[in-house]
């Protein structure tokens, strides 16, 4: 019973990843409409900047931390202001490979950098594992669950009882109108833009601390999952992200754990596609924003 | 000396691409007045309407609200410097939102005009629930649990809580029940009595708006094809002709009837 | 007849030409309204079958690369009758996962080698096929322009509610869609095969999935002359870029991003019937704007 029960809680760490990256990549598209494919090197150039910090210019570990996490403010608005605002009007096909361009020229950049063997992290907290009535969890860990779940609750908070939430509830569900009603869209986009790329960072620095190595790829290997969540919980829906990430990281585990390790990441894909088929609204979504 | 109109207008034009919705029309807007713009549905009523709040790209060669020229300013400028607000055809509000949530983005929009000086005084969320009893019953409800009229009673209770200068309202008809559409033109009227807003107003079915019109414009194929007073508007065979087809139907082509473009009866 | 050129310039033809081949391909789906985000596993079926053909069970070069191309159409047809009732961004997005899925599915089979591929396919191609090849698809796609099933497609491209209404069933449509760029595309996998000896499941991947909406978009898209060009062009390239080293492909990057900025039309290509034109910087009429002073009525 308790290896099921670790199982379920290894699940719920790799969940993390996927969350923090998908509701940043669901907030982008509610606000905008736009596929954002380089959220997740966001969350990989979080990490760097981190490890960067810590190497170069010899900060300690925690002050680079917070620095790689708030990187993703810089990150986030030069996007927007060179790319995304140029982009996201015209035509949101056109915007989807913009953003690819944007991740294949960052992965690209990073592995002239540094090489695509990847670089150590400096580590965050000592991976020392407890043990709690017979469960395993190490310090990182715990501060990355605990994070992701501070931080889902958080932004739903934000957008259910704050007027900048219910802004971008408004821009969300129809530029036209929230325009017509006063609200101040570019602002809002922009801040939306900014809180997805910061949580996309945070996410790379706590996840890094957990895996103590970060490539030039870590993004690209989540990108398909953030998709999958994303899409699965249905485009827009926060909430639904937290959910089925989650849900996610325990199907993966579950699949590693009793079926075998190589197929982890197929159990995940044919879960899209059949949700996709079935129904293309996701399973938390009101309806397709963009067909 | 009469007061300055609220908004005036000379040839506005909008294209969407190679299609010309709107073709070099002429509004004026007096203070006070219920305005109203009648046509055929693809007249290019809709078009005009999102062109003046600046959701549409146009050319014009005036345009001014309250003697301001307002050619170069976005929405947000017009919205909340300018106060022109507009109620959109269909949804004109937000599904997911509260009735509570509604309001409090419009009484948001009033009390920025207020500080800034815009207007003296813009109404408080009592008053509106005052007028629109319906909707304090129902204030934690979501825009989708709405019906209808009431979703269109939220958007004009929202619009007058922006302290607007001017509304324009666009086919509030659409989609509802004749006795939901009377009650909602009653209180409109009401509204218009009075808090004395300025009211432009497009409306498909042409006797209820000239029911209420003080003055009138019948639009075809992007054109004005004429103007007046709704008594004089009403009877004319061109007001007719222009829900029936009968104006040449060729974009940028003259109007085949008798009257010229822009040509006025009996002028306020 | 190549002989003109170095070695060196015909395998950077070659790799060009391929991959022009695969464009050419992507270009027919899109074309058709479908967008189609995994030409790149196509391409790997493709290659896999051809590999596969070759060394198990002994065909010569032509059937091999026949059997690719038809391993290429059955998977893209199979891929566009599953995925039928979606358009858009999320059937793309639906496309990149089944690649991503072709990708890792490959990985755990052994019987075709697993997660180190396929190895050992004979060395066959050259520069001249390549080109054979290449003039053959661009004549084939002129030619089907003019077709019923030609017309089908596009017509569904532009304007599907119309194309509907005219009785073409879009399903049908996009199933030919699929197959026609899985045929080109799976060929081109099929030549790949044969000039590199080696099939490996990240030939599947999604990595460089963007290399190849880059030849699409670079090379010009009123026409798959201009995705021709526009494969082999930017192979070209960077090779000439190599004096920076690895960072060719970061720049590369901005390149794309740079083109996609500056076409406000988009992207996807709008091949109209031969009376309407569009040049690369077609820019849509803007409202015509009056002269100043001018008043009507009133």
């Amino acid at each position: 019973m308790t290896e099921l029960v670790q199982v379920v809680l290894n699940g719920l760490i790799i969940g993390s990843e996927y969350v923090l990256v998908a509701i940043g990549f669901t907030l982008i598209f509610g606000v905008m409409g736009v596929m954002n494919v380089a959220q997740a090197d966001f969350y990989a150039l979080g990490a760097f900047v981190m490890i960067w910090m810590c190497v170069n210019a010899g900060l300690g570990v925690v002050a680079g931390a917070i620095l790689g996490s708030l990187s993703g403010l810089l990150f986030g608005v030069l996007y927007y202001f060179l790319v995304l605002s140029r982009l996201g009007e015209k035509d949101f096909f056109a915007a989807f490979i913009g953003s690819v361009g944007v991740s294949y020229f960052i992965e690209n950049l990073l592995t002239s950098i540094v090489g695509s063997q990847g670089e150590a992290v400096p580590p965050l907290l000592p991976s020392t594992f407890h043990s709690w009535g017979g469960l395993l969890i190490s310090d990182p860990q715990i501060l990355l669950l605990a994070a992701t779940l501070a931080i889902s609750v958080g932004l739903l908070l934000v957008l259910k009882r704050t007027p900048f939430g219910r802004d971008i509830r408004a821009v969300s569900e129809s530029r036209f109108l929230a325009a017509a009603t006063g609200v101040n869209c570019r602002l809002v986009i922009i801040g939306s833009v900014a809180i997805a790329s910061v949580i996309a960072t945070i996410g790379g620095v706590l996840v890094s601390a957990t895996t103590l190595t970060i490539t030039p790829f870590s993004g690209g290997d989540v990108v398909l999952e953030m998709f999958v969540v994303a899409i699965v919980a249905g485009m827009g829906s926060v909430g639904g992200a937290t959910i089925v990430g989650f849900g996610l990281g325990v199907i993966e585990s579950m699949t590693v754990a009793y079926i075998g390790s190589s197929w982890e990441e197929v159990a995940g894909l044919l879960v899209l596609v059949v949700v996709l088929i079935l129904r293309p609204q996701g399973l938390f979504g009101r309806q397709v924003r963009i067909g | 000396m009469a007061p300055p109109p609220v908004l005036k207008a000379r040839d506005i034009s909008v294209a969407y691409g190679p299609i010309r919705a709107v073709q070099e029309v002429s509004i004026t807007v007096q203070a006070g007045s219920t305005t109203v713009l009648v046509g055929a549905n693809g007249a290019g009523k809709s078009s005009l309407l999102k062109a003046l709040v600046g959701l549409v790209r146009m050319s014009a060669s005036e345009l001014t609200v309250g003697g301001t020229d307002v050619r170069r300013l976005n929405t947000l400028a017009r919205v909340r410097d300018l106060g022109m607000v507009l109620l959109p055809e269909g949804r004109a509000v937000f599904t997911g939102m509260t009735v509570d949530e509604c309001l409090e983005m419009g009484r948001r929009i009033g009390h920025m005009r207020e500080r800034s000086g815009k207007v003296e005084s813009a109404l408080e969320l009592d008053t509106v629930f005052e007028i629109f009893p319906n909707l304090k019953e129902r204030h934690r409800l979501l825009g989708q649990q709405l019906s209808g009229g009431e979703q269109q009673m939220l958007a004009v209770a929202r619009a007058l809580l922006m302290a607007p200068s001017i509304l324009l309202v666009d086919e509030p008809s659409v989609g509802l029940a004749p006795k939901i559409v009377k009650s909602i033109f009653q209180t409109l009227e009401a509204i218009i009595r009075q808090y004395k807003v300025s009211i432009l107003l497009v409306e498909q079915d042409s006797k209820l708006a000239l029911d209420v019109a003080s003055y009138a414009y019948v639009l075809s194929h992007g054109r004005v094809v004429v103007e007046g007073l709704p008594e004089a508007v009403r009877e004319l065979p061109e007001l007719r002709a222009a829900y029936l087809g009968e104006v040449s139907a060729v974009p940028g082509g003259e109007a085949s009837t008798a009257s010229d473009e822009g040509e006025a009866v009996n002028q306020p | 007849m190549f002989g003109f050129m170095s070695l060196y310039a015909q395998s950077i033809f070659v790799t060009g030409g391929i991959f022009a081949i695969a464009t050419c391909g992507l270009y027919v789906t899109l074309a058709a309204g479908q967008t189609s985000v995994m030409t790149q596993a196509l391409v790997g079926v493709g290659g896999y079958a051809a590999g596969y053909a070759s060394v198990q069970w002994h065909q010569s070069f032509l059937l091999s690369l026949l059997l690719g191309a038809i391993a290429g159409a059955i998977v893209g047809a199979i891929v566009a009758f599953l995925l039928r009732k979606m358009s858009g961004m999320v059937l793309g997005v639906a496309t990149i996962a089944i690649g991503q899925a072709l990708s890792m599915i490959a990985s755990n089979i052994p019987a075709i080698g697993g997660s180190l591929g396929y190895s050992g396919v004979s060395l066959e191609t050259t520069i001249n096929w390549v080109a054979l090849f290449l003039v053959i698809a661009l004549l084939v796609f002129t030619f089907l322009r003019r077709t019923h099933l030609g017309l089908a497609l596009l017509a569904v491209g532009k304007e599907p509610a119309v194309a509907e209404a005219l009785g073409i069933s879009s399903t049908f449509v996009r199933v030919w869609a699929f197959a026609f760029g899985g045929v080109l595309t799976g060929l081109a996998g099929a030549l790949q095969a044969h000039w590199l000896s080696v099939v490996e499941p990240t030939d599947l991947g999604f990595a460089n999935e963007a290399l190849i909406f880059m030849y699409l978009i670079v090379g010009g898209l009123s026409s798959p002359w201009g995705a021709a060009l526009g494969a082999i062009g930017i192979n070209w390239l960077l090779e000439a870029l190599k004096f920076t080293g690895s960072d060719r492909f970061w720049i590369l990057g901005i390149l794309l991003v740079v083109v996609v900025l500056s076409r406000p039309q988009g992207i996807i290509p709008r091949r109209n019937l031969p009376a309407e034109r569009k040049s690369l910087l077609h820019r849509k009429p803007r409202a015509p704007s009056l002269p100043v002073g001018v008043s009507i009525g009133d």
